[in-house]
């Protein structure tokens, strides 16, 4: 397994791995130097291939993001003690899909407090006095702020019922809360043979938490649908031995509920047995618009 | 923060600083960013945007989720800044690889709607260079990667553009290739430490 992992470093590099060989490649990245020396080296290299494809953006999009972000709160920034720091400074796994995995933007931030967190009252500042963007970006924007704001709760605190989401939204602050409001609680369900699906969803997008899920025999992974009138679409997978998994899913589209199968490693284009639980997603009433 | 205002306001005065070279880095930008400035984000926009977008669109293709997944990555930007260690990497390298990764997971939910035919796929995925809109200052140093891509052998270049380009995975690269696995993954190494190699291992 150790040698598998080492020779898909460049892989990795390049993003060509599914989730199961991601996880694969980072557990090993902390135990092999080399390894994850290699990872910088090669990521350095597609830097390359990243520029080469510059193009300039269209132009409104600049002043909608800025108005996005003056409605957006700033994450905390993590201090020693908030979450164990890699001993040998190796990459952590926290970032898995913005990309903080690999260069390691974990553990062992700046330890000064952020002054005056931007929240509402941001909204005059430059983003929020160009041009109004189209409600639709604003919205997205809102509706992407509540549920990362979720997410990185989700992925801190064990979630299995209604009341904990609740109490999450409450540890979320000022204009995070405003966000959050956009949250629509779905349903949370058992998963056959143990653990619990959780789900909460918004416009577009949808957090969904698994917890306690019971080990899979090798081979096997978890993976996450989206059914709606369409059939199943699939929204991610996670290792079968990985007992607890969160997703934020961004397009849900006219999906009906979020199903949890169990599946071939690697992951099927299309279920392949029965769900192991599911959940339906809640018909959302916009509710992000409330933001005054 | 209103000392850093200040400051960029005199290297904005500054003559030969608005072409991004003399001006405020990205590292500078960040860091500002993570403080909550948001002329500091607009001018860290104004710096990365291009190299943002145009990889995005490169993968998804799309223009219109190309423009969702761009504002996806700047609003991460913006919420991370203050969790960024200068330490661990250049910002222009976090950012790249951020947006990376969400080009290629938007680009695999969607793909995994429909069943994909990787062969199709593949012989829409070539786009003519001329396609790339490129800034002038920019143009020699793009030559010089084009180049060193060239000096690759073909498995070498294609294993590396059909994965970072196209999103797919080695597995669906050595399906594509009809090559083993295992080569696949040799010539991704070996491509990029090439590509590595001839840049001078600079990023």
């Amino acid at each position: 397994m150790t040698a598998n992992a080492h020779s898909l470093v460049a892989a990795r590099a390049l993003d060509a791995v599914d989730q199961a060989d991601a996880a694969l490649v980072d557990a090993h990245l902390e135990q092999c130097e080399f390894c994850a020396d290699e990872l910088v080296r090669l990521s350095a290299a597609t830097e390359h291939l990243a520029a080469i494809a510059a193009e300039q953006p269209p132009p409104g999009l600049r002043a909608d993001i800025l108005a996005v972000i003056g409605m957006t709160p700033q994450f905390r920034p993590r201090v020693p003690t908030d979450r164990a720091a890699p001993p040998t400074g190796r990459p952590d796994q926290t970032g898995q899909h913005d990309g903080s995995a690999r260069l390691g933007q974990a553990g062992l931030g700046r330890a000064r407090p952020t002054p005056g967190l931007p929240g509402r009252g941001r909204q005059g500042g430059p983003g929020g006095r160009r041009r109004r963007p189209g409600a639709r970006h604003a919205l997205v924007g809102v509706a992407a702020a509540a549920v990362l704001a979720a997410g990185a709760a989700l992925g801190t605190v064990t979630i299995n019922q209604r009341a904990e989401l609740a109490d999450t939204r409450a540890q979320v602050t000022d204009a995070q809360a405003l966000a959050a409001s956009a949250l629509t609680v779905a349903d949370s369900a058992p998963v056959a043979g143990g653990g619990q699906l959780t789900m909460a969803n918004a416009g577009n997008l949808a957090v969904v938490s698994a917890r306690d899920l019971p080990p899979l025999d090798a081979g096997k992974v978890y993976q996450l649908w989206l059914l709606g009138p369409a059939g199943a679409r699939s929204a991610g997978l996670t290792a079968g031995n990985s007992r607890s998994a969160d997703w934020v899913v961004g397009n849900v589209g006219d999906a009906e509920k979020v199903a949890l199968t169990v599946e071939p490693a690697g992951g099927s284009a299309q279920p392949t047995t029965d769900p192991v639980g599911a959940v339906a997603l809640k018909a959302h009433q916009s509710a992000g618009r409330k933001q005054g | 923060m209103e000392a850093d205002q200040i400051q960029a306001a005199a290297l904005r005065a500054l003559p030969g600083t608005g072409d991004g070279v003399c001006g405020p880095t990205p590292e500078t930008l960040l860091a500002r960013t993570g403080r909550g400035d948001t002329d500091a984000f607009g001018a860290l926009y104004d710096q990365l945007a291009a190299r943002v977008y145009g990889l995005v669109r490169r993968v998804v293709r799309d223009p219109a989720q190309a423009e969702e997944v761009t504002q996806e990555v700047f609003v991460g930007v913006w919420q991370e800044a203050p969790r960024f260690d200068p330490a661990r990497g250049s910002v222009t390298g976090w950012v790249s690889t951020m947006a990376h990764r969400r080009a290629v997971d938007r680009v695999r939910s969607v793909e995994a709607q429909r069943a994909r035919d990787v062969r199709v796929a593949a012989r829409s995925t070539a786009r003519p260079h001329d396609q790339v809109a490129e800034q002038v200052e920019t143009r020699l140093e793009h030559e010089r990667i084009r180049g060193c891509l060239g000096d690759l052998t073909a498995t070498q270049r294609e294993s590396i553009t059909l994965a970072y380009y196209s999103g797919y995975t080695y597995r669906e690269v050595a399906e594509l290739l009809e090559l083993p696995v295992g080569t696949v993954k040799t010539r991704m190494r070996d491509g990029l430490s090439r590509l590595s190699d001839c840049m001078g291992g600079r990023s």
